[in-house]
């Protein structure tokens, strides 16, 4: 079981994740848009789902696997620190997180 | 979006909610295209005959009524009614006559599945009535009825359109009982 969610994993990172959105919906509406005009002028119902069905199927193939490309900005995690100033950084972490709470707050 | 099963699932959803907004655009268009057929019937024979409905030879007080046969030519053109939308066209011929009692009687008596454009065209030479044309008091109360046609176009998504055929319906003026 362990073997296939490693499998099945492929995780990416932050920015990545913006990019295969973006991917995403670019791909699945301009092939809505391409399927609906390729089956009106050929007035052919079944000529519009083969065209819809094909570009979610390459969205799909664009956006499944980790290409390299949502691997670019990896998170750059602090270095580990010396237990005399561990107090100080979990300071600053309730610190930002507050601030970041009340970011979204404003939203 | 973090791992392959959730790129997948938002995939997914988010094509079948754009395939479902593709389907409400396409059953829209559909609804103004120009529908036009031509579909006429002229009556080459008229009998009324007087029977049951199936022979009953144990039981001669059976019930019996009023039956009218038909011989008719039927000439039609459907192409128009395929567009890209269209799965099927149900074609019937109906036939509707007031009675003092009654103002609207309405009787199949044909019809036909007509499922490509290939086959939406066609010439029928002395066809009998498909379905049996009496009255339900078993007597027919009227002189004439109107034989008109209604098609039902099937889409492949949206609704069902039922449409009249737009011109003067063929009168039918019913002749005296011939056999008892």
């Amino acid at each position: 079981m362990s073997t296939i969610t490693t499998l099945l994993e492929g995780t990416i990172d932050f920015r990545g994740q913006v990019m295969a959105e973006t991917v995403t919906q670019v791909g699945i509406i301009s092939s809505a848009i391409l399927a609906f005009a390729v089956g009106y002028a050929l007035q052919s119902f079944e000529i519009l789902l083969l065209v819809f069905g094909g570009g979610v199927v390459l969205t799909l193939l664009a956006v499944l696997p980790p290409w390299p490309m949502y691997n670019r900005h990896p998170v750059q995690w602090l270095k580990t620190t010396s237990s005399s100033s561990v107090s100080s950084s979990t300071a600053s972490q309730k610190e930002i997180s507050a601030s970041s709470s009340t970011e979204t707050k404003d939203d | 979006m973090y791992n392959q099963l959730q790129r997948l699932n938002s995939v997914v959803t988010f094509a079948l909610t754009v395939a479902f907004v593709l389907m409400g655009v396409v059953s829209f268009t559909s609804l103004y295209q120009p529908l036009d057929a031509s579909a006429n019937v002229k009556v080459k024979g008229i009998r009324l005959r007087q029977g049951s409905s199936f022979p009953d030879y144990y039981n001669e007080n059976a019930a019996k009524s009023e039956y009218v046969h038909l011989a008719m030519d039927i000439d039609a053109d459907l192409t128009k009614l395929f567009h890209w939308n269209t799965k099927q066209v149900f074609l019937m011929l109906v036939a509707e006559y007031e009675t003092p009692k009654m103002a609207t009687n309405q009787l199949v008596l044909w019809d036909t599945i007509v499922q490509s454009p290939e086959d939406a065209q066609f010439k029928l030479r002395k066809y009998r009535n498909k379905y049996h044309f009496n009255h339900f008091s078993r007597k027919f109360d009227t002189q004439s009825a109107n034989l008109t046609f209604y098609w039902d176009i099937t889409p492949h998504i949206g609704l069902l359109q039922r449409q009249r055929q737009g011109k003067i319906p063929m009168k039918v003026t019913l002749p005296p009982l011939s056999y008892k």
